[in-house]
């Protein structure tokens, strides 16, 4: 493997994601990525942390950044009407030659890389960042305790996310037990 | 605030640890300018903590983060700007990231290529305790610490071959690994901004807060600061080979680049 394989592959992905999804965000690119690693098992060597917008990794703005200078994306401000901004990220001119770099890799993962975004296409950043960080929570409190319920995940998760109702969150972390995403047993998803 | 699920709430104040305004790299910056003797990291530290915000959440669903107001861009602007001469005129020095290479060597040597012992019952914390600074310094001055604790003693370090630009192109990539591949084994080693504790990146933004007609208007300070929008990722990659192969290797490379 080429010292460079792994760069151009974290690269290639995406630029792959953003041409999927056009004018993805950086909130929704964040989560897809973790969502690949975390809930696909892509060998990506991000390592993510709970942060204030969820689960996160300042590599993969690292990485955006250097994908930005070499014009396989570009990403465009967004500046709101209430106030506030985001980011908009779209290919730029050089994008077939980066996913070139990485098709092999993109190959193998094509069909992950479908089911994240048929799975959580349409949502918006807030639901993203919901739905990322109770599948942090779920993962987290597994590895502290064997049993878990589905109350712990939601009860946790509101008190990270407190902003958000906790009805919000049930009715996301029931959506997540459904699509099979918690590593909690379905036995165990009753609430309390 | 560890970025672990026991922060709870609390995970805005992780802004204060880990942001591109966090205590720490605040901290580094004046602190390392001084012990290193240069200028470079010094900004405007008072006007920076004076104006620093917290941000409030625009739409219902977000999260506050921290920011500066809009008369402390400058100031915000001057700790990027210290943070870039920093990495590019000493964290990624050549010769300053060879040591690096040297050191950790030389405590691999010291361990025996095993890891630290494990603080985890007392004796091994005892154990865990008695590796500071003094002990390994001491270890590498009394020549305990193999070909690379030699090579600080000595100041015998492996001498840089080649340097990319500071943002490498895709071409410059492969060139750099053309490089590699025509050093084969006097290539000593290859450190990469990429791969180190120290990365520059501009993506993580600091939110400026400006209130226009009583409502506040929030932009990144990359709107405000066309210097701060013009700066690049660090992806420095610095090829280094043992000082007694340096004129080998530059034969080889230059051979290499007639060829093509």
């Amino acid at each position: 493997m080429s010292s460079l394989e792994p760069l151009w592959n974290r690269l290639g992905l995406i630029v792959k994601l953003v041409k999927k999804e056009p004018r993805l965000g950086r909130t929704a690119l964040m989560k897809y990525l973790y969502f690949l690693k975390e809930l696909h098992h892509v060998p990506l060597e991000y390592c993510f942390q709970l942060y204030a917008y969820g689960p996160f990794d300042s590599d993969v703005l690292y990485d955006l950044d250097y994908a930005e200078s070499l014009k396989a994306v570009q990403s465009e401000l967004q500046i709101y009407p209430m106030g506030g901004y985001g980011y908009k990220i779209s290919k730029g001119p050089k994008a077939d030659e980066i996913t070139q770099k990485a098709s092999k890799f993109l190959e193998t993962y094509n069909a992950k890389i479908d089911q994240v975004i048929s799975d959580f296409q349409g949502s918006t950043a807030s639901e993203l960042e919901l739905i990322a960080t109770i599948i942090y929570v779920d993962r987290e409190l597994h590895q502290q305790t064997e049993t878990v319920t589905i109350q712990d995940i939601i009860d946790k998760t509101h008190k990270i996310k407190p902003r958000y109702k906790e009805n919000e969150i049930e009715a996301k972390t029931q959506e997540a037990m459904k699509k099979n995403l918690l590593s909690i047993s379905k036995d165990k998803s009753s609430l309390h | 605030m560890e970025g672990s699920t026991e922060a709870d709430a609390d995970l805005f104040w992780r802004d204060l640890i880990v942001s591109q305004m966090d205590a720490d790299r605040m901290d580094y910056l004046l602190r390392d300018s001084l012990h290193a003797g240069v200028n470079y990291g010094k900004y405007d530290w008072q006007r920076l903590v004076s104006t620093m915000r917290a941000v409030p959440p625009i739409n219902e669903n977000e999260s506050p983060c921290l920011g500066v107001s809009y008369g402390g861009w400058h100031a915000a602007e001057s700790l990027i700007l210290a943070r870039y001469f920093m990495f590019t005129q000493v964290y990624f020095h050549k010769t300053r990231v060879v040591f690096d290479h040297h050191l950790q060597s030389a405590v691999k040597e010291i361990l025996e290529n095993k890891p630290f012992p494990p603080p985890k019952e007392k004796t091994d914390l005892e154990k865990y305790f008695k590796y500071d600074d003094w002990y390994m310094l001491g270890l590498i001055s009394t020549g305990k610490a193999g070909e690379h604790g030699e090579r600080i003693l000595k100041r015998n370090h492996f001498r840089a071959i080649k340097e990319s630009s500071e943002t490498p192109n895709s071409e410059e990539l492969e060139k750099f690994c053309r490089y590699k591949d025509t050093l084969g084994e006097l290539l000593a080693t290859e450190e990469r901004a990429d791969k180190s504790w120290y990365k520059l990146e501009k993506a993580n933004d600091i939110p400026v807060i400006k209130k226009e007609l009583g409502r506040p208007t929030i932009k990144p300070l990359s709107k405000y600061s066309s210097i701060v929008a013009k700066i690049e990722p660090m992806r420095k990659i610095i090829l280094y080979v043992n000082p007694k192969d340096r004129y080998k290797a530059k034969e080889k490379l230059k051979t290499l680049e007639k060829g093509n």
